[in-house]
This record gives C-alpha cells, structure tokens and sequence, in this order.
C-alpha cells in the first residue's frame, strides 16, 4: 500500500524536524523543502499528495510558493495547508487568497496536523 | 531524533536567528531600506518565537511575540523605523539572546530589563513611543505586564509533545451519554472550494464520520453537456445527519471551506425531501451505510479485479491519460489553461533567477580535527621520505624527485583544503562586539556607531574562539578609554556620537584585525606620568611618543583615574597583549592626539602550521617563524660595533640595530658566540622597533606543523611551541618576542611569573 | 434502441478523476457526441464531485439526444463516492444495483 506523501515547506530546522518526526510517526512519507523556491523545485520529482507550507520564508515565501503551485499545470489540485504562527484573520486570508485549502496554527499539536493532513486527502 | 536532540536543533538556530537578527537591525540602524532587511529580521524573530512555543518556553515566547508585533509594524510600513526605535530594538534583540540563553542554560533574565523594552515595544507599536526621558527602568513591572495580557491576538503556546496522539478519543466517549440530536445541513460550494484543493467528497466523508447521515443532491443547476465548466460548481447539498456531536463539531468539518461555499447548520429536520413518510418511497435520497474505508483510495488498486474484457474491446477510448503527462503547450488547451502556462513559466524564470543556496553539511568538529591530525602527521612523513632520498642519493634519482616533488605538492594541497574546512568567518565574533559596545556606551553615557568591515575575513576557528576574549577587552578599552563623552566631542568640535571601526583583513598569510576610535587618541602626558609613578620608566627618562604609547601594554598599567567596572575589570592591556602572543599574534597601537587610536593585531590565519626558518644555534635546531623575519644578513665584522659593557649593535645599511644573542638569551652556552661566524635574522618587534637575532646557520625553510609544548610537556620561556622535522627529531619554535623582549634587559624569568599568575 | 446495431463506445476512465482531469473528461465525453456510450469506471479509485458533475451532465445530455450512456462495469471506490453524493440517478450506476 502506498503511503501518502507530504511535502513540508518550512525555513526553520527545529520545525522542519519536529514535521519530520511526526509525520514519520503517523506513517507519512515526508519530503522536506527549506523554502518556497525550494519547494517549487522539489515539485515534480516529489509529485506529493498534500503540501504544508510555512508562511515566513527567505526567497519565496508561503503565499508566493503557494500561488506557484496553483499556477502549475500538474500540481495545481495538490492540497496545501499552512503552518504559520498567525492566528491573525488578515493572513490567513491572504494565504486562502494564494489558494491555501486549509491551516494549522504553529506551535501545532501533532494530532491537529494529523487530522487536518487526513482532512484534505483521500 | 528525539525531543533532546530537536530542542538542541533549536537552540542553535536560535543562534544563528539572533545572529540574523542583529545583522539586520545594524544595517536598519545604518540606513539600509531594503524591504527584505525588515523581512529577514522579522522572520528571525517570529522563527524563535515558533520554535519556543514548540518546546513551551513561555518567558521567551511572550517576548518574542510582542518584539515581533512591532517588527511587524515596521515591516508593513505602519511604523517608522526611527533612531530612537532601532535603539529599543537593538536592546530588545539583547534580551532575546539571553532569554533565549536562559532557556537553554537555566537561570532568569531580569524582569525589569524585558517589562521594559515590552512596554516600550509596545507603545511603539501602538504608535505612541514613550518619550526617552520616562524610558524603560521607569516602567512599574505591573503595569508593563498588562498589554500583553490584555493583547486579543496574544499568543498562546500550545507545548509540543509527541505523547499527544491518540487522545481525541476522550471527547467523543465524554459527549455520548448526552443523547444523539439531528441537523440540517445545506452545503453549496463555490469553484473556488475545488480550486483550492478542497473537495466536496472529502468534506461529505468527514461529516459523515460524525454519525448517520442522509444526503439529498441538488443538481438542477447542472447545465447540458455542451455548456458545463468542467471545472466549475453546480452541485450543492441537502444533507440530514444524525449524531452525538454538536453544531459546533459540523461546523468544523466545513472548517477550511467555508470561505468558499454556503454553509448552514440547524437543528432538526424539517425540510420535506427528508419527510420520515416518504422514507420508504422512491425520494431522491441516499443513506449511507456502507464502509468508508472504501474511500481510502489506497487499497483500491488490489481489490479491483482486473477487467481483461475491457482492454479487448478495438474502440476503447483511453480518456485522460495521467495527469502528471499533460502537456502545457497542446493547442487544445483552453484558453485559460494557456494563461496559466505562460504564468507558470514566468514563475520558472523567476525560480531560475535566484541563485541557490550553496549546499553545506555539517560536521562533527573532532572529525574535522583528527583529519587535520593525520593532515599533519603526512605533511611530516612526506619531509621524512624526501630527506631519507636526499640521504641515500641513487643513480636514478631523476624519477623519485619528480615523484617526491608531486606528493609534495599533493600533500600541501590537501593541508590547505583541510585547513579551509575549519576556516570560517569573523562575522559571529564581530557581532558580538556590537552589543558588547552597545552595553558600554550605555553604561558610560557614550554615543557610539559601530561600524565593521570585513566580516567575512575567514580564519581557523580556533582563532576566532580565542579571539572573543582580547577583542572584547580591547574594545571596552576603546569605547571607555578612547572615545570622549558627548559634552567633550562637542566641545573638540566633533559630532558627538562616536565611531568605532573594526575591520578585518587578510595580509601576507595574517588575518590582521584593526580597532580604530576617533576619540582623543592617548593622552602621552599622563601616561608618562603615570609610568614614571608606578616606577616603569625614571623620571628623567625621554622616550619616544611610539614608546610612551606602548606603555599601555606594560603590565599592571591603566591610565583611568580610577579603575573602572567596565574596561577594568582587574585586567589591563597587557594580558590583552599576552593573549595574542600566545595565539601567535603581534598588537601594536598608532595613536593620534585628538583623532584617535588605532590598535592593530595580526594573527596567524590557523594555529596547526607555520611556515618556520629552520635555523641552529648552539647545535640546537630552532625554528623561527617566517611571518617574524624581515630579511637575513650575512654580519660583517666592519658592521658590529660594541655598546656598552655587553651590548652590540649591527649596522644596517644606514641605521643601527641590537644585536640579539639567541644562544646565549636560552642559555644554549655562556659566552657571546661569533656575529661574524653567523647569521642574523632581522626581525619586527611587537614594540615595533627591529632587533637582528643571532644564530648560527640557517638551514632552511619549511612548514611545519605545530605541537604544543605546554600540552606534552611543561611551558618553556622564550619558546613557543615544538615540531617534528623531516628526520624525526623534535625542533623548538622560537617565541621571537619573548626573546626580544628578554634582550632588553629583562631576563626570561618574570615572563615566566607572568605566566603562573596569568 | 433495437434498430441500434453499432456496439457502444467505450468510455474508459482513468483511475483518479480530480480537478486536473476535470476539462480532459469533458473534451473526451464531448469527443462522443452523437454515440452510444458505455462508461467503464471499473478502475476508478478516486473521483471528485466535479467529474462527477460532468458526468451527470453528460448521462442527461445524452438522454435528451435518445442516446445511450450507461455506466457498466465500475469500482467500489465510484460507486461510494456516488453514494456519498447523494447521487442516485440510475444512469450513473450499473444496471444491476438499481432498483
């Protein structure tokens, strides 16, 4: 059985690792990006079931990652949630805006992440 | 990877956050406009500020959140970032570092220090600064707590743990004793919900997972086949749900779609397509009884038998071949499709654009050192083999000294780009020196720009670890000590804030680092003085301005009337001095009355090799480092001149130079040896002023590789460190300046003295 | 119908049926205007609401041109989702489970 696989998206190492750590624990396959301009250009050899992205990030940030996967022919269906620290309605707009499908507030509780992963994948 | 090590993660991010962080305040506070210097300062702090809730480290977080509320002021252009406020910034990022420093060590941070800067910060981010005059220590702790409490969009930590999974069963066993109630749901999304990657089918799944539900589809909007957007939204739904959750647990499966969709959520079911009379008729409404696991795609590819039939039939059409194969450029494509094309590819050649990050590893320090090690320890077998075939000179030598000459070459490659592993840039140790000068100016009542250049002057790191130290002493010194108080600087006609500049330089082989002030530069009277006081010169003494000024280097000296807290600290210049020396380095001071001193130190760019004068003296083989000689010379009797009852002076095309005995400074023999039977090695002085060392041949040069005496054996004055030659014997390294220092009339011993108390 | 002697086309669906597939789906049913057709959903294993939509349009069309379109063989997975949908229209679903 295939596992699904998630991209995270994240400039930061303490979170990156504390992704990895529990999406490996629920049973994901994680592919880890540092930033948006990274995580455009992992898209295609990762083709990923659901995407989590950080908002604040050097180069390209969440909103503009997130605008890039949803211009993309192939990936543009691919589930994007958001991990950001701002429970402020303004940005979650503008991420809903670039074309989020969903968030999760940082610091994350690991069983929130997980349901909102299994939330917007089949 | 466990909770420990992730936390380790963060700590050292958090460094290198913090380091991030300053870089850009000072740039900020030097004018820099850049949006993204604001962007990459706030990302800092709000990274630390995840991190931290992560981990539940509230002190850290609180302040963290209100620092970046105002950083978030300046980043969207509501705040200006004023003088005034970086100041309050660049004193925020302080306390930052050691709240964080405090997490990760233990111990506190003083409230009144942080309740401050959050009140200030947090006038200034509600646009009313609090005047300098009532600043931070005025601030009653109590009333700067509040905003943060009252603040609606506070911040609360949820702590992270891993022990967490599996938990949300307990909410649903808690509720099921209350009774099972229905709902209505309308449901109608926009094409915005597909767009966005949500889906209709998910959403329906998880409302069902809540209880039983029936579900009636509206799809009279629906438009012929000829008419429909294929990627638009027609279907809307009626659904009736039966379940031990409340309206608020619906309600959050729509969580994510309700920007674009019509949702409504009551209570009962009335609405007629549900109407309990016409359940067992042919109502347009399908209850949902089966097995969602069916829904996880996964195991559907197994459980579907393979329908051969179909592939036979000759007019099978295969409709949508995999997605990942479509291509963007087909002319079929629709309109928008094309758009979206050429965006995407724009998109590509921004990505394209921007130059990657170079790729780094990292690395466990003691491998990198026992590298090094065996580095070394090849560099000395090669010497060996190349002199054993110099010994041992055959007919065909051609051939092997090619061979040799090339393992030579190879073997100093591979030094150097070992070395170049643990080279790394001043810029941490630079860093600091700015809040370093930030807290003296302050405690002294100073106005001082720091201004550094250089930053990313590499060297081996160990320098730089032991650099911190004299540096911060030197620039303590340099902001107490070397520049003036406002009131003065105005009075000499000068802009009252003062400037210091540190720069970092490579040159000949030396990192050389200046510390420069353009305060009042070294007031020679007094420290004359002072020195003639404290016995360091007689009273009738006439020394020169260059020697006056190095006096401040004499142990025990300190021109400030009384010591002071900040540049004192029971430590004067000449442990700074001392410091430096034993890294291998020189200081030296250039100080103009008025305008300003200059104190210039050079340093070895790495502590494990030096390029040596393999020289003999007294049957002893020594070696001099080659960063000391200024030239040899072959003395001629004509040139030696006595002075004095044991002095001797060289002559030196038009100036005269002393004349240093090495021999008998070591006590390698009793009586002067022969100048004219030797060599002299003129050499550079810390005091700046030329001495020609005596030895009595040269051998050769070489690089060899450094061996601390102190570590195998016991320090040896006048000695710097050992080595291993070629031949396997160990040579000395000279300490030139302790011998030269010895030659002026002061015997090793109370160098050693200095050692023991030092 | 009798009169009827050309076989059906066949209308193969691919195995997941999102938003990306959404405008191939509806240029291929298009492509098949003026046929019987018999769709094969059997290797389906993931279908949106929108495909379905399309679907659903197309199986109405057709019923308003007199032609045929029926669904023959599908997979659990399609016939869930249909379910779940609220949808019963009989022409999405297989002979055999409608009443």
């Amino acid at each position: 059985m295939k596992k699904t696989k998630v991209l995270t998206v994240d400039d930061s190492r303490t979170i990156r690792n504390m992704l990895l750590v529990t999406l490996n624990n629920a049973g994901y396959e994680t592919v880890q990006a540092e930033d948006g301009m990274e995580g455009l250009e992992v898209l295609e050899e990762t083709n990923p079931d659901v995407i989590v992205t950080d908002i604040n990030m050097p180069r390209l940030d969440g909103y503009g990652f997130i605008e890039g996967v949803r211009l993309n022919d192939k990936y543009r269906a691919i589930p994007i949630l958001v991990l950001t620290t701002e429970s402020d309605p303004e940005k979650k707009n503008r991420a809903r805006e670039a074309g989020a499908t969903g968030w999760i507030v940082k610091p994350f509780d690991p069983t929130k992440l997980i349901a909102a992963i299994e939330r917007v994948t089949a | 990877m466990d909770m420990n090590e992730i936390k380790e993660i963060f700590f050292q991010e958090c460094e290198e956050q913090l380091a991030e962080l300053e870089t850009g305040l000072l740039a900020l506070n030097d004018g820099d406009t850049d949006p993204e210097t604001v962007n990459a300062v706030f990302r800092a702090v709000h990274s630390i500020k995840g991190g931290a809730g992560a981990f539940g480290l509230d002190d850290l977080v609180s302040f963290a959140h209100v620092f970046e509320t105002t950083l978030d002021g300046v980043r969207s252009n509501k705040l200006e970032a004023s003088q005034d406020l970086l100041k309050v910034m660049l004193k925020s990022a302080d306390v930052l570092a050691d709240l964080t420093a405090a997490a990760r060590d233990g111990g506190k941070v003083d409230a009144s220090r942080s309740s401050g800067l959050v009140a200030e910060l947090h006038a200034y981010a509600q646009g009313k600064p609090i005047p300098a005059a009532a600043a931070p220590e005025a601030a009653p702790v109590t009333k700067t707590a509040e905003p943060e409490v009252s603040d609606p969009s506070a911040f609360e930590p949820v702590p992270f743990s891993f022990d967490d999974f599996g938990d949300d069963e307990t909410g649903d066993t808690a509720t099921e004793q209350s009774g099972r109630s229905e709902f209505t749901v309308r449901f109608k999304p926009r094409s915005d919900l597909y767009a966005k990657g949500n889906e209709a089918v998910l959403l329906l799944r998880d409302l069902s997972k809540l209880g039983d539900m029936r579900v009636h589809c509206e799809s009279d909007d629906l438009p012929s086949i000829d008419a429909i957007d294929p990627e638009g939204a027609f279907f809307a739904w009626l659904i009736a749900i039966e379940t031990d959750q409340d309206e608020a647990a619906i309600k959050s499966v729509f969580e994510f779609a309700e920007w674009d969709c019509q949702i409504s959520v009551t209570a009962g079911v009335t609405d007629k397509v549900f109407a309990k009379t016409g359940e067992a008729s042919d109502l347009p409404m399908a209850p949902i009884p089966f097995d969602l696991s069916l829904l996880d795609a996964d195991d559907e590819a197994e459980t579907i038998p393979a329908q051969a039939a179909v592939a036979e039939v000759s007019n099978v059409i295969p409709i949508a071949a995999p997605a990942q194969e479509a291509v963007p450029t087909s002319p079929e494509l629709p309109r928008a499709a094309k758009a979206i094309a050429v965006e995407a590819e724009k998109q590509a050649a921004t990505v394209a654009a921007v130059p990657a990050a170079p790729q780094t590893i990292r690395v466990d320090l003691d491998r990198v050192d026992r590298l090094i090690n065996l580095v070394g320890e090849l560099v000395i077998n090669q010497a060996m083999l190349a002199q054993s075939v110099v010994e041992n000179e055959t007919g065909r030598g051609a051939a092997i000294n090619l061979g040799l000459d090339e393992l030579q070459q190879l073997t100093r490659e591979i030094q150097d780009s070992v070395m170049a592993i643990r080279a790394q840039p001043v810029k941490p140790v630079f860093q600091r020196m700015s809040r370093i000068v930030r807290e003296i100016a302050d405690m002294t009542h100073k106005e001082v720009r720091l201004v550094t250049e250089g930053e990313n002057t590499e060297v081996d790191k160990t320098v730089i670890d032991k650099i911190a130290e004299p540096l911060t002493h030197m620039i303590r010194n340099a902001v107490d000590h070397g520049l003036e108080t406002p009131e003065k600087r105005i009075a000499a006609g000068k802009n009252p804030e003062g400037v210091l500049r540190l720069t970092a330089k490579h040159r000949s082989g030396r990192i050389v680092i200046e510390i420069a002030d353009d305060g009042a530069g070294i007031n020679r009277d007094r420290v004359r003085q002072k020195a003639i006081e404290n016995g360091l010169i007689a009273a009738d003494a006439n020394p020169s301005d260059e020697e006056i000024d190095n006096l401040i280097f004499h142990p025990g000296f300190s021109t400030a009337d009384k010591v002071s807290d900040i540049s004192g600290r029971g430590v004067g210049m000449d442990v700074v001095k001392r410091s430096i020396q034993s890294l291998g380095g020189r200081i030296s001071i250039v100080s103009k009355p008025g305008q300003g001193s200059v104190f210039t130190m050079s340093l070895p760019l790495t502590l494990a090799v030096l390029d040596g004068m393999v020289v003999t003296v007294a049957n002893q083989t020594l070696v001099v480092p080659l960063t000391a000689i200024v030239e040899t010379l072959q003395p001629e009797k004509s040139h030696i001149h006595s002075f004095g009852p044991t002095q001797r002076l060289i002559a030196i095309r038009d100036t005269f130079c002393p004349l240093v005995d090495v021999g008998q400074i070591l006590n390698f023999r009793g009586s002067p040896a022969d100048p004219v039977a030797g060599v002299a090695l003129l050499v550079e002085s810390e005091g700046g002023g030329q001495r020609a060392l005596m030895v009595d041949a040269i051998q050769g040069q070489r690089q060899v590789v450094i061996k601390s005496l102190e570590a195998n054996y016991t320090h040896v004055p006048g000695i710097a460190a050992a080595t291993i030659l070629g031949d396997g014997r160990v040579a000395l390294i000279l300490d030139v300046d302790a011998v030269v220092t010895a030659s002026r009339g002061h015997s090793l011993a109370p160098e050693i003295a200095m050692a023991a108390v030092g | 119908m009798s009169t009827r002697s050309a076989a059906p086309q066949i209308l193969k669906l691919p195995p997941v049926l999102d938003l990306n597939a959404a405008s191939r789906l509806h240029e291929q049913v298009l492509a098949l205007r003026g046929k019987d057709i018999a769709v094969d959903a059997s290797d389906v294993v993931r279908v949106g609401a929108q495909c379905i939509q399309i679907l659903l349009s197309a199986a109405r069309s057709w019923q308003a041109d007199s032609l045929a379109f029926a669904v023959g063989q599908t997979s659990d997975a399609f016939e869930n989702t249909l379910q779940l949908l609220g949808i019963s229209d009989e022409s999405l679903l297989p002979k055999e489970i409608v009443k």
